[in-house]
């Protein structure tokens, strides 16, 4: 267990690595420049030189991912071209919008999508679970940044309480957190429906019958636990989805999130805090499914982490 | 007189299919005493295990009970409330399944299972349901209960973990044991040790039991008195001393000539010619008749009864002259 816990951190530490130098070269060779968006067309030539000197945009590709690197050890994460200010202090305060946000609508996603999945098992083949499958369906297919902007005009235009900007009070994140979330809570509801199914013929759920325990503890505790692990499978999937959506839908809401920070800064040019981002959610990806691979082992004690001997 | 603890009338029990409604359990009726032993026997899908899922009340759809009763300890089970079954399935009545490898949750401690069980149906705190687990599982003849006790399935052999069910099925001294081919699926020396145990926590526990094989062998070690169905129909229903002395059915003759070393014949196994009709095409007469060598006329065309006398029943018409059409 401590074996494999190092080899999948030292793994990690591998990927954020590689993850941070193909970012970096590929900010490095996208055409156009911050410097030129700063200054306008009309720049003068030499001003340009002395502002990518200032900046250090003028030192060879190696140089600069070192000290890039070096500096994330430290904690710095460089400076904003734009806005003079640490990208980690930008980061910090638009992490927070958005933790919020992926957080609170997967929890709703997460229970929603059981208690569907759980129900619709339930009632096989019945209308309720006919009707719950074909919206969910409608909740894969539909894209979040659509239903975000449906959302605005039908239920945010309408109702003047319920805000369609700005994540501050509770009441904001309704509709950000319903055209979020959908996507998942459909997702999880159809891949528990499937795995309860499954698990439902299964020899020891008769057992758990005759047994006389009552359904609710058949359902939870004998059913629901193990159809559990393909859950888990596609909840670690949806974690790097979660900030792909996250993005668009913190830029229909105008929620100043990870997501939108970084779509601004890829317009902008502004690398040190596009560098920043992606590093960011990769950190957050990578951690994710650490936690996932070791939740496997906790779900089920059949799992054997890194094929010791349990 | 010994006291009935399960009286089961007539119970019917139909498959609902495209093919049609499928009569797979036809009227069956047994009653079971107190520490007494039932042997039911029969061929694959002759409706054993189905009587006992209709027992249970647990007929999976598209099936359904259909006719007939089951009365446990004087209670109805037919039409009962499924909350009130819950309450005596695992407590007044408890199975064993065939297949050990499959029937127990593979996440849960073999332990849990059972102080589960028993905390399902009495008042007891997790800790008195835990010891009275672990004392089950050195009752059931498993050496180191404490490790089995925390240990998941997969890490139990086969017999191990048909032990656990066996602790599992008893935890609540259930008046009714039903045993489903508990060793069919062990081998042959784990087999005949889960058989003395079940005989010696019968003794212990008193339970009745309702032992079902395909296995006459087994049957003639277990049971005090037999049933042996055909296509979901007794067919004979008679003491297991009796049955072995002078079987009547020609079904039950055939099934004891098809065990080596049973009949003083040649040494050659005999086989019953044809195969088991398919509950979509049953024959109009006797459903024995067309792998019957008696079969005449009226076997091919009516169906027989159950006669009998004393006893001893037997669905056949060579035996009708022993006495009246008569449900036991």
């Amino acid at each position: 267990m401590k074996r494999y816990l190092v080899k999948r951190v030292l793994l990690a530490l591998g990927i954020l690595f590689s993850i941070s130098l193909i970012t970096f070269f590929i900010l490095h060779i996208m055409p156009g420049d911050a410097v030129a968006l700063m200054l306008g067309d009309t720049a003068d030539p030499n001003t340009l030189e002395t502002v990518r000197h200032n900046l250090g945009m003028d030192k060879p590709f190696p140089q600069q991912y070192l000290e890039w690197i070096m500096g994330v050890f430290t904690g710095d994460l460089g400076t904003s071209y734009f806005q003079r200010k640490p990208v980690a202090d930008l980061l910090l305060s638009a992490f927070s919008y958005t933790a919020k946000l992926a957080v609170v609508s997967y929890i709703i996603a997460l229970a929603v999508g059981l208690v569907v999945g759980v129900v619709s098992a339930l009632n096989r083949g019945a209308i309720l679970d006919r009707g719950l499958m074909t919206l969910t369906v409608v909740g894969i297919s539909a894209p979040s940044f659509w239903i975000a902007i449906l959302l605005q005009i039908f239920i945010g235009l309408r109702f003047k309480a319920i805000p369609i900007s700005g994540l501050e009070a509770p009441i904001d994140y309704l509709l950000p957190c319903i055209s979020l979330g959908l996507r998942y809570a459909a997702s999880i509801a159809r891949i528990t429906r499937t795995s309860m199914l499954e698990v439902m013929g299964q020899d020891f759920i008769r057992t758990a019958r005759a047994k006389g325990l009552s359904p609710l503890r058949t359902v939870l505790v004998h059913m629901l636990r193990n159809a559990l692990i393909p859950i888990i499978t596609v909840i670690g999937a949806d974690i790097g989805t979660l900030f792909a959506g996250s993005m668009l839908t913190e830029s229909v809401f105008n929620i100043n999130g990870v997501g939108k920070l970084l779509v601004d800064n890829i317009t902008k040019r502004d690398i040190p805090v596009v560098q920043g981002c992606v590093i960011c959610v990769a950190i957050i990806c990578v951690v994710v499914y650490l936690i996932v691979d070791l939740l496997y082992a906790v779900v089920d004690p059949n799992i054997r982490l890194g094929g010791e001997e349990a | 007189m010994a006291e009935t603890i399960l009286e089961v009338k007539d119970l019917s029990i139909t498959f609902f299919t495209k093919q049609g409604a499928l009569p797979t359990v036809d009227g069956v009726s047994f009653t079971l005493n107190r520490g007494e032993t039932l042997g039911i026997v029969g061929e694959s899908g002759c409706g054993k295990s189905m009587t006992v899922n209709g027992i249970l009340q647990m007929v999976p759809a598209p099936g359904r009970v259909t006719g007939g009763s089951v009365k446990l300890a004087g209670e109805e089970l037919v039409g009962m409330r499924e909350k009130e079954l819950c309450r005596k399935r695992g407590s007044d009545m408890a199975i064993i399944f065939q297949e050990p490898m499959t029937s127990l949750n593979p996440l849960m401690t073999c332990g849990r299972q059972i102080s589960e069980t028993i905390q399902a149906h009495k008042k007891m705190s997790r800790k008195e349901a835990d010891a009275r687990a672990l004392e089950l599982i050195g009752m059931v003849g498993i050496p180191m209960p404490e490790k089995i006790f925390s240990s998941i399935p997969g890490k139990l052999s086969g017999g191990q973990r048909q032990r656990i069910v066996i602790a599992m099925a008893l935890c609540n001294d259930p008046g009714v044991l039903i045993c489903d081919e508990p060793t069919t699926a062990l081998d042959v020396t784990v087999q005949a040790q889960i058989l003395g145990l079940i005989n010696e926590l019968k003794e212990k526990f008193g339970s009745a039991i309702i032992f079902i094989t395909h296995d006459l062998g087994v049957i003639r070690q277990m049971a005090d008195k037999v049933l042996v169905m055909y296509v979901g129909q007794a067919v004979e229903y008679v003491d297991a001393r009796e049955l072995f002395a002078n079987p009547l059915h020609p079904y039950t003759q055939g099934l004891m000539r098809c065990i080596p070393g049973m009949n003083s014949g040649d040494g050659d196994l005999h086989v019953i010619d044809g195969s088991v009709p398919m509950l979509y095409d049953l024959p109009k007469g006797c459903l024995f008749a067309p792998r019957c060598p008696y079969a005449d006329e009226r076997c091919r065309d009516q169906r027989p009864g159950l006669y009998g006398r004393g006893s001893h029943r037997v669905r056949c018409f060579r035996c009708e002259a022993m006495g009246e059409e008569d449900v036991p």
